[in-house]
């Protein structure tokens, strides 16, 4: 592998072999060339009508034949759809609530309000129920309608919650008659759900304001309370990529020469334009909008809850839906390739769309400032709240990072936690974290991490996207 | 690796775990087994891995000197 710094933090793999198109990887600090993430940059270039490069975001790790942290944009006619490339939680994403509350007001009430989001918000292995079984029918108005489902029965915090949602919080095209009845057998149930792992639901402080502007455009100010939700499409999503890789692996040998040529089988993928690449990508937009209706359930039930502990009117507490943002899917988009406007279908697996300002696909109250991107980092440090750039646009098909990126297997993070009380050391701290599995603080523990920071550093240093604000955890609910 | 699904879809859609396995066959074309269940409780379990995909990664089923082995990497 022949790597090269092309500037700054941004460093380039020589294409070879099947590799299309070159690698692009944003680091921190000089990638290492045995890292096998890099190994599957090469990979990804190999895709069938991949696009300029195949991109790596600085908080990159492996994954399930495409990196975590991966972007690749294909031709929609000649190209390939691969759910390997999307991951297995479609649209598993971030969403943000503004609120008007003071963080200094509800220090004194932060176990109460954890608790009660910990009672309304199902979490943990098995979390379901958080509002009645759905029926088929139902189901499908959950796939093709995603958070406006939601907010049309009720689940809402503002009307216009889903206008303030990438793609306005339902992706067109959703094909539910494509997602089995395996897979809306596991959903069901799950709307409203959390789920376990890194998934969480924080109350946080605005720590720090970057950019007072855009801040204020957001809607964020210094020491008010935020919310934050990480969640995405459940066991629906699981079982839509889990079928869609059964049915390609055995699949890829049909499509040609470029297919057979792929390096791993979990690249398994279908062109776009084939009946299977067709019905994964209808059945990945309906998993899709099942994870926006789930985030959007869950809004209105930590709203309520938050406002029951503090026995506070809705007025008073002011929530509003920041943004929403998938870390996981493949999506049409038109972009500017070689200077003209063409429909492409981007994969993001862990990277965060970034549009810049000025595109309409950005809600109008952001349009002038540039599509807010939302940063998660780790239970103990940080999140960022950033905006997308002209630059974002130009270089990585508006795409961003998504996260920290683990340092620590969970087994490792196990041992490291042994015989410490990861909740006693955070409350020390000021911050009340509440989980359902008694491993899962160990697991998620802040060392676990890297330090978001530095990847979001890396992203401003190249223009990607740009720093609005930090936001601190006061209080966590984990699976 | 369809044994392993089937189990998986059973947790996720009935809350039931695999609790006791006889294996009825076992050769190249798959195998046939008896598994006996138990309810999922929040109580006992709570602390256990949530599996949520079989996934195809390095996964293996080959014999050598006359027994089985099998590799599956889990997505947590």
């Amino acid at each position: 592998m022949k790597l090269r710094r092309i500037q700054g933090d941004l460093w380039e793999i020589e294409r070879e072999g099947g590799m299309k198109v070159p690698g692009r990887v944003y680091s921190v600090g000089p990638p290492v060339p045995d890292d096998p993430a890099l190994r599957q940059v090469c990979n990804v270039a190999y895709l069938p009508g991949i696009l300029r490069f195949s991109l790596a975001m600085p908080d990159i790790h492996w994954g399930y034949g495409f990196p975590i942290g991966g972007v690749a944009a294909v031709d929609v006619e000649h190209g390939a759809i691969s759910p390997g490339g999307v991951g297995y939680d479609i649209n598993c994403g971030v969403r943000l609530i503004s609120t008007q509350l003071d963080a200094g007001a509800i220090v004194g009430r932060l176990h109460t309000v954890t608790a009660q989001l910990f009672r309304d918000v199902p979490t943990g292995v098995g979390a379901s129920h958080a509002i009645p079984r759905l029926s088929d029918e139902e189901l499908d108005g959950v796939l093709v309608g995603g958070a406006r489902w939601a907010v049309k029965r009720g689940f809402a915090v503002s009307s216009d919650d889903a206008d303030r949602c990438e793609e306005g919080g339902r992706l067109a095209g959703a094909d539910p008659s494509a997602v089995s009845p395996r897979a809306r057998l596991r959903g069901a149930d799950q709307v409203g759900t959390l789920g376990s792992g890194n998934h969480f639901l924080e109350v946080d402080r605005v720590a720090e304001i970057h950019d007072a502007a855009a801040a204020e455009v957001f809607g964020l100010y210094p020491g008010r309370v935020a919310i934050q939700i990480h969640s995405g499409s459940r066991g629906l999503g699981y079982q839509v990529c889990d079928e869609a890789l059964a049915t390609l692996s055995s699949l890829r040998a049909d499509f040609g020469e470029d297919y057979r040529a792929l390096p791993d089988p979990q690249l398994a993928c279908a062109p776009v334009q084939s009946e299977p690449g067709r019905a994964y990508l209808g059945a990945m937009q309906a998993a899709a909008n099942f994870a926006w209706a789930n985030r959007q359930v869950m809004t209105a039930l930590a709203v309520r809850a938050l406002t029951r502990a503090l026995g506070a009117s809705e007025g008073e507490v002011g929530a509003c839906v920041l943004y929403d943002v998938c870390h996981n899917v493949a999506k049409l988009e038109t972009h500017l390739v070689d200077g003209q406007p063409r429909q492409v279908l981007v994969h993001r697996k862990g990277a965060t769309r970034a549009f810049g300002p000025g595109d309409e696909r950005v809600p109008a109250p952001y349009r002038a400032v540039g599509q807010p991107v939302l940063i998660p980092g780790d239970m103990g440090r940080y999140s960022f709240v950033l905006a997308g750039t002209a630059r974002a646009m130009e270089e990585t098909f508006g795409s961003s990072c998504h996260g920290a990126g683990r340092l620590l297997s969970r087994g490792q993070a196990l041992k490291a936690a042994r015989g410490r009380s990861i909740a006693r050391e955070l409350s020390a701290r000021g911050i009340e974290v509440l989980s359902r599995g008694k491993k899962t603080l160990g697991e998620e523990m802040s060392e676990a991490y890297k330090d978001v920071a530095d990847v979001v550093g890396v992203m401003a240093r190249a223009g990607i996207t740009r720093p609005i604000a930090r936001l601190e955890p006061m209080g966590v609910i984990k699976g | 690796m369809a044994l392993l699904r089937e189990l998986l879809f059973r947790f996720a859609t009935e809350r039931i775990l695999p609790g006791a396995c006889e294996v009825v066959r076992l050769d190249a074309q798959g195998a046939e087994v008896v598994v006996g269940f138990g309810s999922f409780d929040l109580g006992r379990h709570a602390d256990g891995l949530d599996i949520k995909a079989v996934t195809r990664h390095q996964a293996r089923f080959e014999e050598a000197d006359g027994r089985w082995r099998a590799q599956f990497v889990f997505d947590i």
